[in-house]
């Protein structure tokens, strides 16, 4: 029968040690992080130019990495501009990425005279540490004007109608991180700006990321 | 025998390697998560039942998350209600967090609804499962009244894929010092036992394998003239 002697023992010890720090990010690692998501973010300037933010379904900054935080409203409304129901926040940290998610259904949406209507609005962030940010949107049923629009799934979609530039799967990359807008509506003279579905994750850290043995 | 030299370091290195490996897959099996997600089911009736959702265990205790539902067919039977749907539900806690297979957990918690009948001090049942890619997310939840009575229910429609938006399983983070809750799902039923003979795959009248992550349900939730039948499986 194979044996290991004291001493190999300690050497299993000493590697396993090792190992050990190699893979775990240690006490001298920090990691900044960065997470927020909200359903809709919303504003409108007044005659005075005076502006009005309206923000629904918000889980606030995300704390740490030991951090998760979460938000929602059976129905949400921003009077004169739009509707949601089941709206659906979260943001999540980890010593090693951070993840948000946003979300809202049977979107109703006036803008400029224009008519705006999705079942299904979804933004979703992930970052990893060393990796650039990642960013999902799903759009079930968008009309807008009563004309059916299919999302290419590409990121930054453009639409210009008329007054309105309409973005869909907007993703604003950052250092260790990502901004994802699932559908963004502004009318061109700047009055108003409205984001459903917004997730924000970032990650950083001070030394770098070390290259993760597993 | 005796390893040379050469042959031991490589052993340890191989080994410790390893450890980290079998110790996180063990590990991920028994420390509490998070799931969270949005998106709308497709009831039978054709109508849409929006949702967002989240349960996880922060801080100790199945108790992250939260729940908001819509039903834009109806409300549940016997509703007194007098304006038209949808049937509101709105989560006010999370008391419950089951882990039921990889890629499935159920959240229980408290909730108030529109329906004058069940305006207070419901208790719902949330089943979600994280299936993409390869298949499709699904989401069912079951509402009881204070005596336990189920009195609204998705579970007996034939479809529970998440048709827009998505599920996410998440894994644990520090936070997460918590344990799944006990038992074996709030939709009802509870653990087959190996020799439980009248737990059967849709329907069949054989032993529920637990091996396999099975659980036994119990009517109305199983096919018709079934009292008990197994549900899920890897």
């Amino acid at each position: 029968m194979d044996s290991l002697t004291s001493h190999n023992w300690k050497l299993l010890m000493l590697a396993g040690a090792l190992v050990s720090l190699l893979a775990c990010p240690g006490p001298s690692e920090a990691q900044t992080v960065t997470g927020q998501a909200s359903a809709v973010q919303a504003t409108v300037l007044g005659v005075l130019g005076v502006g009005t933010t309206t923000v629904l379904s918000d889980t606030g900054t995300l704390g740490g990495t030991s951090d998760a935080r979460e938000a929602s409203l059976v129905t949400g409304t921003v009077p004169s501009l739009l509707t949601g129901e089941a709206l659906h926040a979260t943001t999540i940290g980890w010593p090693d990425q951070v993840a948000s998610e946003a979300s809202l259904g049977s979107l109703t949406m006036t803008v400029a005279g224009t008519g705006i209507s999705a079942d299904l609005v979804m933004a979703r962030a992930l970052s990893v540490l060393g990796s650039a940010g990642t960013g999902l949107t799903n759009i079930a049923g968008l009309t807008i004007g009563g004309v059916p629009v299919f999302p290419t799934g590409a990121p930054n979609q453009t639409l210009s109608l008329g007054v309105l530039s309409v973005v869909l799967n907007e993703q604003i990359l950052s250092a260790g991180g990502i901004i994802v807008n699932a559908l963004h509506v502004r009318t061109l003279d700047g009055l108003t700006d409205v984001v459903i579905g917004s997730a924000k994750a970032a990650i950083t850290s001070s030394t770098g990321s070390l290259p993760s043995l597993f | 025998m005796r390893l040379g030299r050469g042959k031991t370091i490589l052993f340890i290195i191989v080994v410790a390697g390893a450890l980290p490996l079998l110790t996180a897959d063990f590990a991920s099996a028994q420390q509490c998560d998070f799931v969270t997600g949005g998106g709308f089911i497709l009831r039978d009736s054709g109508a849409h039942g929006n949702f967002g959702v989240g349960g996880g265990c922060k801080s100790g205790s199945p108790t992250w998350g939260h729940l908001e539902y819509l039903d834009h067919g109806s409300y549940p039977p016997g509703s007194t209600a007098t304006v038209p749907p949808p049937f509101h539900v709105h989560g006010t806690g999370v008391t419950g967090y089951f882990f039921i297979d990889p890629m499935t957990r159920d959240i229980s918690g408290t909730a108030e609804t529109n329906d004058p009948a069940h305006l207070k001090n419901v208790n719902y049942c949330v089943e979600v499962s994280d299936n993409d890619p390869g298949s499709t997310d699904t989401f069912v939840i079951q509402l009881k009244d204070q005596s336990g009575v189920v009195f609204y229910t998705t579970q007996l429609d034939t479809d529970h894929t998440v048709h827009g938006g998505n599920i996410e399983l998440h894994k644990h983070n520090p936070s997460t010092t918590g344990t799944f809750s006990s038992g074996d799902s709030c939709l009802g039923g509870g653990q087959c036992a190996g020799t439980d003979s009248s737990c059967g795959v849709n329907g069949a009248c054989v032993a529920c394998n637990t091996s396999a992550n099975f659980h036994c349900r119990e009517a109305p939730f199983c096919p018709p003239g079934i009292t008990q039948c197994c549900f899920g499986g890897q």
